[in-house]
């Protein structure tokens, strides 16, 4: 049964990667009409906008083009910028030291916060304590990350210098690169945790209803051993499934947050190619970010396969 | 909380969004009030710039009510956008367990892997910033959360006995679902408008700010903190007001399809659920 799921996985993996390769190669290359005369400009002289075209294999068939940029990607070779004139994988991996960092760790920043306060707020349902908390949360929600970051800027950069306001010196730098990131950790992690919260807190609310809680009672253990170890593991599954949809607003918001905080990552990158133009960079970015999240949602609904036995049974999607 | 208070704060909340609205269409009507005047720069809070002025001498306080109309038009499009396509897709896949319900489950899968940014990234060749690109950007990802919503709202329902009756008097699937199903479900719809509303303004504001949104001279509450940035040492207040503006409407609508949810789904109303201990 668990190797089957694995396959179904995998092969949702590939089909969900391959259409999404049509469809940016679509929408970039195809419904914008012509490329180069988009990318010189309206201009550009016939003689340089057929050089480009050239150059970018845009006079040869849809298909052909098509072909050569997904073969080159398995390849990992995701093209060449027209205004870096560098492979756009160079490009990619030497922002990647910023940009996956504040992703991975910003998810698990929200779910540092999220699961001990949602716990704490539906172990004291009804109480003062909960209240406040969820109402706490409900404001949370509604912030604008990048206002947050703006607000933590004021306050401890500006205010109490206590972290830098933006601006990244590089891993070798040690703590001051930690001293840089979090700032944008914080301002991405505190609205996605209040999301998570509300969903911990539900489910815990909703487990704690279940016959096998009321069973440990019975056998007369303590609250605190029933709320982590019986309801805490069985909430955890609708948690992961959240995390991973919340896996694709950390990856935009990050790349947002990091112009706010002018990080040298993907996002200055791809703002940059979208003001050049500069086609094979937004493709190859589009498909890294889109690919990330499929992979990671593939990846979380195996692991609450590999969790859940009754997850095993396909109902629902087919991949 | 008693059902006359909350009732009472559905109203004005309700009220509050006719407001936003309002103030959304007074927009035109408060253009001379934020054109450029740099005589007027940064000029403090007073009783003819009620917000001050920012460093282009526009008045703060009728950007940020001009700001209203694309932060509301962009979201109340994406909602119309991806309710419009979401809702009957999950119907149609909560109807039965077939090739065509499995396929719309896929596809919803695959547009979650679009956030709004990369979607807005993709299509801002074909039409430039402004309100369409954000609009669209944000219908795409809209349209996989209507449907799986309302799949899941309207599943259990096709198993139950007035709908087989239905089935026996005739009625098709497609209007079973409308005429029977949906009425059931529309109270999870609307929480869940209300809901995307929100996360609309949120997503706006950040569309903006990157410059992928709301393009000037149109106000926008985005790229007012884009504008503010710099200046953040000298005029904390314009990212401060913006940014209040932003999070106001959104807990506005978040907050609204809170409690619309909870009307939706008894179990949730707070106080009603007890413990069997």
């Amino acid at each position: 049964m668990l190797i089957r799921v694995f396959i179904r996985k995998l092969a949702g993996l590939i089909a969900f990667l391959l259409l999404a390769s049509v469809l940016i190669f679509l929408i970039v290359d195809v419904l914008p009409g012509d490329p180069a005369a988009l990318m010189l400009g309206t201009d550009a002289r016939p003689d340089t906008l057929q050089a480009l075209r050239h150059q970018l294999g845009l006079d040869q068939p849809l298909v052909v083009q098509y072909a050569s940029w997904i073969i080159g990607l398995l390849h990992f070779d995701f093209g060449t910028s027209m205004t870096y004139a560098t492979p756009v994988l160079t490009l990619i991996t030497e922002r990647l030291p910023v940009s996956l960092p504040l992703a991975v760790m910003s998810l698990a920043l929200t779910a540092m916060i999220a699961i001990p306060l949602g716990a704490l707020s539906a172990h004291h349902h009804g109480l003062t304590l909960d209240r406040v908390i969820k109402n706490g949360l409900q404001l949370a929600l509604a912030l604008p990350n990048i206002w947050l970051a703006l607000l933590l800027i004021m306050i401890f950069a500006v205010g109490l210098h206590w972290l830098p306001a933006g601006g990244f010196a590089g891993w070798k730098s040690g703590v001051i690169a930690f001293k840089s990131l979090l700032l944008p950790l914080l301002a991405l992690a505190i609205p996605q945790a209040a999301i998570l919260a509300r969903t911990v807190r539900a489910e815990i609310r909703d487990k704690a209803q279940e016959n096998f809680v009321l069973g440990a009672r019975a056998r007369g253990l303590s609250e605190n051993d029933i709320l982590w170890h019986h309801i805490l593991p069985n909430a955890m599954l609708p948690v992961l499934s959240v995390m991973g949809l919340q896996f694709a607003f950390l990856i935009a918001g990050t790349v947002i947050i990091e112009t706010v905080f002018s990080l040298p990552g993907l996002g200055r990158l791809i703002f940059q190619s979208i003001t050049q133009r500069d086609l094979p960079v937004i493709k190859g970015v589009a498909m890294l970010l889109v690919g990330s999240v499929i992979l990671v949602n593939q990846a979380v609904d195996l692991l609450a396969a590999l969790i859940d036995p009754r997850l095993r049974r396909q109902s629902g999607a087919f991949l | 909380m008693t059902h006359a208070l909350r009732k009472k704060i559905m109203g004005g909340s309700l009220m509050l969004i006719f407001l936003y609205g309002a103030l959304a269409i007074a927009m035109p009507l408060m253009e001379s009030a934020y054109q450029i005047r740099i005589d007027f720069r940064l000029m403090p809070i007073s009783s003819t710039h009620w917000l001050g002025t920012d460093q282009f001498g526009r008045d703060t306080f009728a950007m940020v009510i001009g700001g209203c109309f694309a932060s509301l038009s962009v979201a109340a499009m994406a909602v119309i956008i991806g309710a419009g396509i979401g809702i009957p897709l999950g119907l149609i896949a909560s109807a039965s367990d077939n090739i065509l319900s499995r396929s719309i489950l896929s596809l919803n899968d695959f547009i979650f892997a679009f956030p709004a940014l990369v979607t807005a990234i993709l299509i801002h060749n074909i039409f430039g910033s402004g309100i369409i690109t954000a609009g669209l950007a944000i219908s795409i990802f809209n349209i996989p959360v209507f449907a799986r919503t309302l799949y899941g709202a309207a599943r259990p329902l096709w198993t139950k006995d007035f709908i087989k009756a239905a089935r026996l008097a005739g009625k098709n699937t497609i209007s079973i679902a409308a005429t029977h199903i949906l009425p059931l479900v529309s109270s999870v719809a609307l929480a869940q408008i209300s809901m995307q509303m929100g996360l609309g303004i949120l997503a706006e504001a950040g569309l903006s700010y990157v410059g992928l949104g709301v393009v000037p001279p149109m106000p926008s509450w985005g790229r007012m903190l884009n504008e503010a940035q710099t200046l953040i040492v000298i005029a904390p207040r314009l990212a401060i007001i913006p940014g209040l503006a932003i999070a106001a409407s959104v807990f506005l609508f978040t907050w609204i399809g809170d409690k619309l949810s909870d009307y939706a789904d008894p179990k949730r109303r707070e106080g009603q659920d007890h413990d069997r201990a």
